[in-house]
């Protein structure tokens, strides 16, 4: 199943449809949004109708989804008490499986997936630390944490970023 | 003609309703088929029963045949038994020794090409119909005094009208009002929408009138503490609180008040004014007496003060008596009406709008007594912050309404208010800029879109959008309201000087310690309910009592008065009346049977509580007594009783087992035996035949009042008998909510066949052969469809596995029934 019928399908799944149903566009969750604030193209209500109206592939083609900053302020204030945000990060993960992923965020989940890092430790900061009195950074259980990423679909996991570099899914 | 006298001669008449039934039906043969059933003494077949000549016919048949039961089959029963009993009756027999056979809607109509099927079973529901009959009695309907007077709870705008309407008509009226003065919310209004009537103006004639009637005795700051009794009949006791002035001889000169050195704030001004501790809520307050607050008066005990009586004194009138105490009124009354309006919902509640935490947030009901002239602050605007005239005013809308965090209904008339009350701000102040944030308008209704384009022509701006949050500037204390304006796709944020909060309208403190008292229901949110949202809006579950006003649910003051007009009329139905007649299928306990009875030590309290209309009670140690006028016959203490003690009227056990043995004669492993409720689910079976909707022809219906009426004995005798598959349907009962027209009759019906079928099972008859389903009188289709889906069923288990599985249950089945039923012989007489 490809991204767009997967949200079709979450969008079809019953009790799902009926918690949607409940949106009847009042605007809090875009009036409360921070980003909305400063980037007024993102839109989160717009989301939600996209989804009810189906336009299922516009969402997951738009670079807007990943603009959300998991502030939940969304979720917190719906009156109709759909979780929103949790929303939104399905729509991030069912983008980033059509292939819809900045790069950048792309490279960081690689390195993540590969070190346990999203940023390289330089030598200098290290020479910084040890200066300052800090203690060595502690190695990270990459074998451990790539059970983790395997065990929670990662996009980053490199079988993933595979199939996401070609456009098919798994 | 004796009509006590056992079986009797019974008379069948076969209608062919043109070609409704004979089109399918072979009425002749059926007509002597009835005649062949025992006690039948004379059947026929007729074009149209209903019809003068059939009528005549049957009325001709008692008088020279001397019959003593008349079975007419034809249409559903819930067509024309009122005509036929009415026939019976004018011929001079009981009209509860009628019965009909339903081989129309429930016959030919959904069988019209199951050929010698349909024909079988319309044998069957003659049989069936036959079988009834010769154990009817005879019934007199039960007659109540009516007590020519009414209660009215609650004197707002709504109750007010009720009270002048009944009065009008020359009826006696109870007013309680909790409140020193009657008034309500429309009392504190400044204007109304759409047309800006000065609201104390248009109702402070209402209220003195009410003041003025002789036949109108006003209650005011009391409460209503108890009610017994039942339609017709109803004994009130009120407790009025303590005025501590004598109303004959307060002339309101307010001396007692100058003097007072308490000062509160005003409940009326919504704490945005004070008062003294002996006080006049408002200057056209009806009763216009003074009263004395105890809560907050220094000096009553112990005598610490006594200004107000010294200052009293001194003016001559004496009125003022510290000594005062409660006072318990008891009364007689028909009817009652409530009329106990509505809250608003408390606004810090919702904390991201800020009320009670920014001084410039404010409630409408606050902006409300502002506007008003005679309100604190004169009719002037000003921030509660610094005093200041606002440049810009924000209202928010919905604020708890239309959420489900909070109220998920629509109080439907803020969006007028709110226009209302921008009109008015913009009237006294031209430059005032307005914004309006809403999420959908609702104007509809007369006037009312025409005033929301008039508010627009004024210069106040709409923005589409819910408010996610307002935060102050705390340099200035001005507002910041964030939210998305959707006509733009932006979010946005506006600075305001004050933001005034639409709350939800919810139900007035203390209505569900009053439903308590009366015995009637509220709806999910709390509001009471209506006996029917289409057709009985005024009427509640208890017979004799309505509702109007927003008691009933938020509505404006023209629904509200012309609901209050309504429930007058309700009640002057009763009330104009020396008698009530209530239908005599009631319940009836024996007291040779009831377990408290026989045994002193049993306590047994079942059917006291299955009985949602207190209808039931039972003196300590002594056999519990159904109240006729109070029973509203759905037979469900009758199923539950575990010694059998109860009788339901028209719907006896032997009545009902009569039948299912009719019913269930021929190749019971082949039936589908269904239990419907008169009103949902049998009307359901009636839908489907009208719609034309076929299904199986081996099922087989019994008309019972309620779900609730269907005894365990019932579904073991018809597995006794044989049958296939088991039906047991009613009004419909979902998470949505519960249609039961006998409140909660479908809730013990649900738990008593899932407790059977568990037994059932361990009998070893299959629980799938016992249905327990919800329909309604709009689902044809549904009834048509589980009909078809049941015999499906029944052809998978196969006659042979059917009698095998009931032939093993077969001992158990009949240990259990002679156990538990007072008449073995009714149900062995099968065998």
């Amino acid at each position: 199943m490809g991204a767009t019928e997967k949200l079709r399908a979450l969008a079809e799944e019953e009790s799902f449809r009926k918690k949607l149903a409940g949106c009847y566009q009042c605007g809090m969750c875009t009036g409360g949004c921070p980003v909305a604030h400063v980037k007024p193209d993102y839109n989160p209500r717009r989301m939600l109708e996209a989804i009810i109206l189906g336009q299922y592939d516009e969402i997951l083609s738009s670079d807007l989804v990943w603009l959300c900053t998991s502030c939940h302020s969304c979720l917190e204030r719906c009156p109709q008490r759909i979780e929103v945000s949790g929303l939104l990060v399905e729509l991030r993960n069912l983008a980033a499986e059509s292939g819809n992923v900045p790069k950048l965020l792309l490279e960081r989940a690689k390195r993540i997936a590969e070190t346990g890092q999203s940023t390289p430790i330089s030598k200098a900061s290290l020479v910084w630390r040890e200066k300052l009195n800090l203690a060595p950074v502690s190695p990270v259980n990459v074998e451990e944490l790539q059970a983790i990423l395997q065990a929670t679909k990662f996009p980053g996991w490199p079988e993933r970023t595979r199939s996401h570099a070609n456009g098919t899914t798994s | 003609m004796d009509q006590d006298s056992g079986p009797g001669r019974i008379g069948v008449y076969v209608c062919h309703c043109g070609l409704n039934i004979a089109g399918t039906l072979d009425c002749e043969s059926l007509a002597k088929y009835a005649s062949t059933l025992p006690n039948v003494h004379v059947a026929r077949d007729n074009r149209y029963m209903c019809a003068d000549p059939g009528q005549a016919l049957i009325k001709k048949d008692i008088k020279e045949l001397g019959l003593n039961r008349v079975v007419v089959a034809a249409c559903s029963p819930r067509m024309h038994e009122p005509t036929f009993r009415k026939c019976v009756s004018e011929a001079g027999l009981n009209p509860y020794l009628f019965e009909m056979a339903n081989i129309r809607e429930h016959c030919s109509w959904c069988h019209p090409h199951a050929g010698d099927l349909a024909n079988e079973k319309a044998r069957d529901l003659v049989a069936s119909a036959v079988a009834k009959a010769r154990h009817l009695t005879p019934l007199e309907e039960i007659e109540v005094g009516v007590e020519q007077r009414a209660l009215v709870i609650g004197g707002g705008v709504s109750g007010i009208q009720a009270v002048l309407d009944l009065s009008d008509i020359g009826f006696e009226v109870y007013l309680v009002e909790r409140e020193p003065s009657i008034g309500g919310r429309m009392a504190q209004l400044d204007k109304t929408f759409p047309t800006l009537d000065c609201s104390i103006c248009i109702l402070g004639p209402l209220m003195v009138d009410v003041s003025r009637r002789s036949n109108v005795k006003l209650l005011a700051y009391s409460e209503v503490e108890r009610v017994d009794g039942y339609v017709g009949n109803f004994r009130v006791t009120v407790t009025r609180r303590p005025h501590y002035v004598d109303p004959s001889k307060c002339n309101a000169c307010g001396e007692c008040a100058k003097v007072c050195p308490v000062e509160v704030p005003n409940d009326f001004e919504v704490g945005l004014g004070w008062r003294k501790a002996i006080y006049t809520p408002f200057p056209q307050a009806v009763p216009s007496t003074y009263v004395l607050d105890d809560k907050s008066c220094l000096g009553l005990v112990p005598l610490a003060c006594s200004k107000c009586r010294e200052a009293c004194d001194k003016s001559g009138a004496q009125a003022i008596n510290y000594d005062a105490r409660p006072d318990i009124v008891e009364f007689k009354v028909g009817t009652i009406i409530v009329a106990t309006g509505y809250d608003l919902l408390d606004a810090s509640a919702i904390r991201e709008y800020g009320y009670g935490v920014y001084p410039n947030v404010m409630t409408c009901l606050e902006l409300e007594r502002m506007i008003n002239a005679a309100g604190p602050t004169g009719g002037k605007i000003i921030r509660p912050s610094d005093g200041k005239t606002p440049k810009r005013v924000a209202f928010i809308q919905c604020v708890g309404s239309r959420d489900e965090r909070w109220r998920g209904y629509c109080s439907g008339f803020c969006c007028m208010y709110t226009i209302k009350n921008a009109v008015l701000l913009k009237d006294h102040y031209p430059d005032l800029e307005i914004h309006i944030f809403y999420v959908d308008m609702r104007t509809t209704f007369k006037g009312y879109e025409e005033f929301y384009r008039r508010a627009r022509e004024m210069g106040i701006k709409f923005i589409r959008g819910k408010p996610a949050e307002v935060s102050e500037d705390p340099t200035t204390s001005n507002l910041v309201v964030f939210s998305e304006n959707q006509l733009t796709g932006k979010a946005m944020s506006l600075e305001a000087e004050i933001v005034v909060l639409s709350q939800s309208a919810v139900p007035r403190v203390g209505t569900d310690k009053l439903t308590r008292t009366l015995n009637i229901m509220t709806d999910g949110s709390g509001f009471l309910l209506e006996a029917h949202p289409k057709l009985k809006p005024i009427d509640t579950s208890t017979s004799g009592i309505f509702i109007c006003g927003c008691a009933q649910g938020p509505k404006d003051i023209p629904f509200s008065v012309a609901q209050g007009s309504a429930a007058a009329a309700r009640a002057a139905r009763i009330l104009s009346r020396d008698k009530w007649l209530i239908e005599p299928i009631v319940a009836s306990v024996s007291r040779d049977l009831c377990i408290r009875g026989r045994d002193p030590k049993a306590g047994c309290q079942i059917c006291i509580t299955r009985c949602a209309f207190k209808a039931i009670g039972a003196e300590k140690e002594q056999p519990a007594m159904v109240n006729p006028a109070k029973c509203q016959g759905c037979g469900t203490c009758v199923a539950e009783c575990p010694h059998n003690a109860i009788t339901q009227m028209h719907f006896t056990d032997e009545q009902i087992l009569s039948q299912i043995r009719e019913l269930l004669r021929n190749e019971p492993e082949k039936k589908i035996l269904a239990f419907l409720c008169n009103w949902c689910s049998y009307a359901g079976a009636d839908l489907a035949g009208t719609s034309r909707f076929e299904y199986p022809p081996n099922v087989r219906t019994v008309r019972v009042m309620c779900s609730g009426r269907v005894d365990r004995d019932f579904l073991m005798a018809a597995f006794m008998m044989g049958a296939g598959m088991v039906l047991v349907s009613g009004c419909r009962l979902t998470e949505l909510g519960n249609d039961c027209h006998y409140i909660s009759g479908n809730v013990w019906a649900k738990k008593r066949v899932e407790s059977l079928r568990r037994v059932l099972e361990g009998m070893g008859i299959s629980g799938e052969r016992l249905r327990l389903e919800w329909i309604s009188a709009a689902e044809g289709q549904k009834f048509a469809e589980l009909i078809r889906n049941m015999d499906d069923k029944l052809k998978t288990f196969g006659p042979s596995k059917i009698r095998e599985e009931n032939d093993r249950a077969k001992a158990n089945l009949e240990r259990m029934l002679r156990h538990t039923t007072p008449s073995p012989q009714v149900v062995s007489a099968r065998t």
